[in-house]
């Protein structure tokens, strides 16, 4: 099997992930945070653990500062929902996934805040400053878009929004992994990221890595396992956004995908992930009947439409000669919209670290068998 | 005889923990007595003639704590 979909889940995950998981439910089975013996401390240690492994991986300035959510979603919807208040002017990308737009939709309609969309076309950092208003609160940017790998400037955007004292939530679902990421020369206030894409952890734990965070309300609420006599959560990070027991097993898997990701090399994976993505878009770019959506761009996944026939056909005639890649709108209208595709999306592309270079040789010949170049 | 200082997260417990074994300082994790807290807490234990010393390092690290554990005693 080729798998290119890596921008929906990395896949196959290293073996040491797979092994962290079965940790998780065996040897730190307990429940972290909610007991005092020694299979809970146990599987607190382990998180505690993966919470600096994050940390450091990221450059955070502490451990605490890393909240562990359920997904990138729930990390996304924590970040943006705490930062705002009502009547606050917020600005998102126009390359925005529907993790962030839709919670901002939302907050829109039950008349909390007014949102605008800011273009990418050009100057994103002066885009955003001839937008900004005296009660703009929030700035939200994904890192790298999950549909053709567009990079925002967020070092210059956060940069803006530290100077104009504005908060600044970056998605980093599409770089964390593929990309070096350094909260120590990244001005923001919010790294939300997914632990099972390009960091190699499993389904069901996500982060939110809050820095100098002014949260404005609570968000999930419930059990923390400490001040339980209290009717609102604690106000320390990272519990006061945890609520509820924490998927130990995911959070170990992610602590192994990190360290595998250490142990290989960042660099290695954005140079190899480079030259196989470069491969697949010259073989692309070399068919005439094809479309390649701002096939400049180096990382991330690759965005292709035919002239005749539509994604969901291709891709379902690529799985049937064992090729993952997926189609339609990939969760981000916004972005289609901006790049310009036509009703029923486009297929993507996305490598990992899994691929083989020779995959794209395989994957051209194979995509030349299901799909003939029409002249 | 051993000391508790009851610091409430249980994450700055362990960071505590871990903060005073690097200086040599050896401390375990403890679910605590809530004495006066606001329900359950999550502290350290280490013996008595260690704890000036921890008590010294937390607060050089900026890491709060609630109460010792004779306070409740008191």
């Amino acid at each position: 099997m080729i798998y290119f979909d890596n921008a929906a889940t990395s896949y196959p995950k290293p073996p040491a992930v797979g092994e962290a998981l079965l940790r998780g439910i065996g040897e730190y089975g307990g429940n972290p945070g909610r007991g005092g013996h020694r299979l809970s401390l146990a599987a607190a240690e382990a998180v505690y653990d993966c919470r600096c492994t994050v940390a450091d991986f990221f450059d955070a300035p502490s451990p605490e500062c890393v909240v562990f959510t359920s997904g990138a979603t729930a990390a996304l919807n924590l970040a943006i929902t705490t930062a705002v208040r009502r009547g606050m002017h917020v600005l998102l990308s126009d390359r925005e996934h529907n993790a962030v737009a839709r919670p901002l939709y939302r907050l829109a309609r039950e008349g909390i805040i007014d949102y605008e969309i800011y273009p990418t076309g050009g100057d994103v950092v002066r885009e955003i400053e001839r937008r900004l208003r005296r009660n703009t609160g929030l700035v939200v940017a994904c890192h790298v878009s999950n549909i053709t790998g567009f990079l925002l400037p967020v070092e210059a955007i956060g940069a803006l929004c530290r100077e104009r004292g504005i908060a600044f939530v970056v998605d980093a679902a599409g770089s964390a992994g593929h990309l070096p990421i350094s909260l120590s020369s990244l001005p923001c206030n919010a790294l939300c990221a997914p632990g099972h894409k390009g960091l190699l952890g499993v389904p069901g734990v996500g982060i939110a890595i809050l820095n100098g965070w002014e949260g404005k309300r609570e968000f999930l609420v419930g059990g923390s396992g400490v001040d339980s006599l209290s009717h609102t959560m604690p106000s320390a990070l990272p519990e006061r956004y945890e609520a509820g027991t924490l998927p130990t097993p995911a959070i170990l898997a992610l602590g192994a995908g990190l360290r595998h990701l250490r142990h290989y090399g960042l660099a290695r994976v954005m140079a190899e992930e480079e030259r196989l993505r470069a491969r697949l878009c010259e073989g692309l770019l070399s068919r005439r009947d094809l479309r390649v959506y701002e096939p400049d761009n180096r990382h991330g996944p690759l965005l292709f439409t035919h002239a005749t026939v539509p994604p969901e056909e291709i891709a379902g005639r690529l799985d049937n000669v064992g090729v993952a890649v997926r189609a339609g709108y990939h969760c981000a209208p916004l972005a289609h919209r901006t790049v310009g595709t036509p009703p029923g999306g486009a297929v993507r592309l996305s490598v990992g670290i899994g691929n083989h270079p020779r995959e794209a040789e395989e994957f051209l010949a194979l995509l030349s068998r299901v799909l003939p170049e029409t002249q | 005889m051993k000391t508790k200082i009851v610091i409430g997260s249980i994450t700055y417990a362990q960071k505590a923990r871990r903060a005073l074994s690097a200086q040599g300082i050896r401390a375990r994790l403890i679910k605590a007595d809530s004495g006066p807290a606001e329900g359950c807490v999550y502290g350290i234990e280490l013996t008595e003639d260690e704890a000036p010393a921890a008590i010294r390092e937390l607060r050089r690290l900026g890491i709060d704590y609630r109460f010792l554990s004779h306070d409740l005693f008191r």
